[in-house]
């Protein structure tokens, strides 16, 4: 007779302490988040773990969907862009048009990213879409990166706080000559809600069209099929059950689309209370703290006050700002994912041309999202379903500025 | 024709160090190398076959684990 013995669980004993080591980091900090002074900090704090959770697990790029439309011809991340557009637009609209009722009248929503559009959003955009590609990722994206161990996206950051001290230097030259004349657009204002919705949603698809058109030519038909992988071994025990509900968001891959659906629906959250998503503002204050520390100028910038998204806002007498909270809290969301799913590691890159490539990269970058108010997140994600027109704009820059990085990328040794 | 029998490695580079590896690869192999790449990406293994088409290069890609192999041949 055939004996059957039972199979020990497998509990990577190390792998379990870091996770438990890096669960109570994040539970500790959302401690002090809610007792800083202000509460809603760990919302913040919640809503960037998230952010580095999803964009780790789905390997959800910006950066990637524009480039590998040119680098490799194909469209798996910008699918999972356009239908995390596609949920936030009917969210955003939702939310506005609670708020809003009449669009005609008055200005547009204060918390949209409803900017001045023109000539220098379509600059931003394309500078940012060639220093992403440099970089080898957007401003979120490298920050997620920063937490999941790599180095060249710090080096990338660092570019990105240079970068903005310079845009913040010329601010006033472009806001005197250029910014000051540009009208904010804001869609339901024109064409109502209805309208402004089923346009953004047909553009949306008919990008998708397009899209999948040339990745159909570029790769002559030819698609992959995804691995199948082995069936998971049943749970032997109580907490080995336990343990597989808790280990299975970090088990497998997201496809881009849940990671798209997945950010959609945050941004959508974080707009109900607060604003849309964007990390580049905090991200000029550290600049321009940093640098004026070390005996920089500092800058007063004209118009900035009114503008809203991504605008450097100084909050008087504390670090501890909603900004940061998210940063950080994507950055250790992005530790924690990687720690969880056993993929973390410190990854150095081996060319010292890497280190200049992301430097330079994030300093283009960084003049491009000043100058945007906005990264990919905040500028793009969270002003096209804000239904402003700046957003398709920027957009229209990221991709020229995408095909652009791609030509300077492939002659790089 | 040389062969190149050993294995080379892409998984953990950057996707466009990747690509620039695959590139060289596909060069070499149009005169008359045989080369074996490993790459966590799909997106990679797709790219290949039509490249390797274009200069009469034989490429067969298979999944080993959750990586993909890519075996680049000269055509003759």
């Amino acid at each position: 007779m055939q004996e059957v013995t039972q199979a020990k669980p497998q509990i990577n004993r190390s792998q379990l302490i870091k996770s438990l080591g890096v669960g109570i980091l994040l539970l500790l900090i959302l401690a002090f988040a809610m007792f800083s002074g202000d509460s809603d900090n760990a919302i913040f704090w919640l809503v960037g773990i998230a952010f580095g959770i999803i964009v780790q697990r789905s390997r959800f790029c910006f950066t990637a969907a524009f480039r590998d439309l040119f680098l490799l011809g194909q469209t798996r991340m910008i699918k999972g862009v356009l239908i995390g557009l596609a949920v936030c637009t009917v969210g955003f609209a939702m939310v506005m048009s609670n708020v809003y009722p009449n669009p005609g009248f008055g200005s547009p929503p204060t918390a949209a990213n409803v900017l001045p559009v023109g000539l220098s959003t379509l600059i931003a955009g394309t500078l940012f879409g060639v220093g992403m590609v440099l970089a080898g990722g957007c401003v979120s994206g490298s920050l997620s990166r920063m937490g999941e161990g790599y180095l060249a996206s710090w080096v990338a950051i660092g570019g990105v706080m240079i970068g903005l001290f310079f845009l913040n230097s010329t601010w006033n030259w472009w806001w005197d000559n250029v910014i000051s004349f540009e009208p904010s657009i804001w869609l339901p204002g024109e064409i109502s809600y209805t309208g402004s919705v089923t346009l953004t949603l047909v553009v949306l698809a008919f990008i998708l069209y397009l899209a999948v058109l040339w990745e159909r030519h570029k790769n002559m038909g030819f698609v992959m099929p995804e691995i199948k992988r082995k069936p998971d071994p049943a749970p032997t025990g109580s907490l080995d059950e336990i343990f597989t509900y808790l280990k299975f968001p970090f088990k497998r891959e997201w496809s881009p689309i849940a990671g798209g659906i997945a950010l959609g629906l945050l941004n959508l959250l974080l707009f109900i209370r607060f604003h849309p998503l964007g990390v580049v503002g905090e991200i000029s204050r550290w600049s321009t703290t940093l640098t004026s520390n070390v005996g920089l100028p500092e800058f007063v910038l004209r118009g900035m006050e009114g503008l809203g998204a991504c605008a450097l806002v100084f909050t008087e007498g504390t670090w501890l700002t909603h900004g940061l909270f998210l940063n950080v809290g994507i950055i250790i969301g992005a530790l924690a994912s990687a720690v969880f799913s056993g993929e973390f590691k410190i990854r150095i890159p081996r060319s010292p041309v890497r280190y200049a490539q992301s430097l330079i990269g994030g300093g283009v970058m960084g003049y491009g999202a000043g100058l945007g108010l906005g990264c990919t997140l905040g500028a793009f994600f969270s002003a096209v379903p804000s239904l402003a027109v700046n957003g398709w704009v920027y957009a229209l820059g990221l991709t020229i500025g995408a095909f652009i990085g791609v030509k300077i990328i492939k002659r790089i040794p | 024709m040389t062969e190149n029998l050993s294995l080379v490695d892409l998984c953990g580079m950057d996707l466009p160090t990747q690509m620039k590896h695959v590139n060289k690869s596909l060069k070499e192999a149009s005169q008359g190398s045989t080369i074996r790449l490993m790459t966590e990406h799909q997106m990679l293994a797709t790219y290949v076959l039509p490249k390797a088409l274009e200069i009469n290069v034989k490429c067969k890609v298979s999944p080993v684990q959750e990586n993909w192999k890519i075996e680049l041949f000269p055509e003759k």
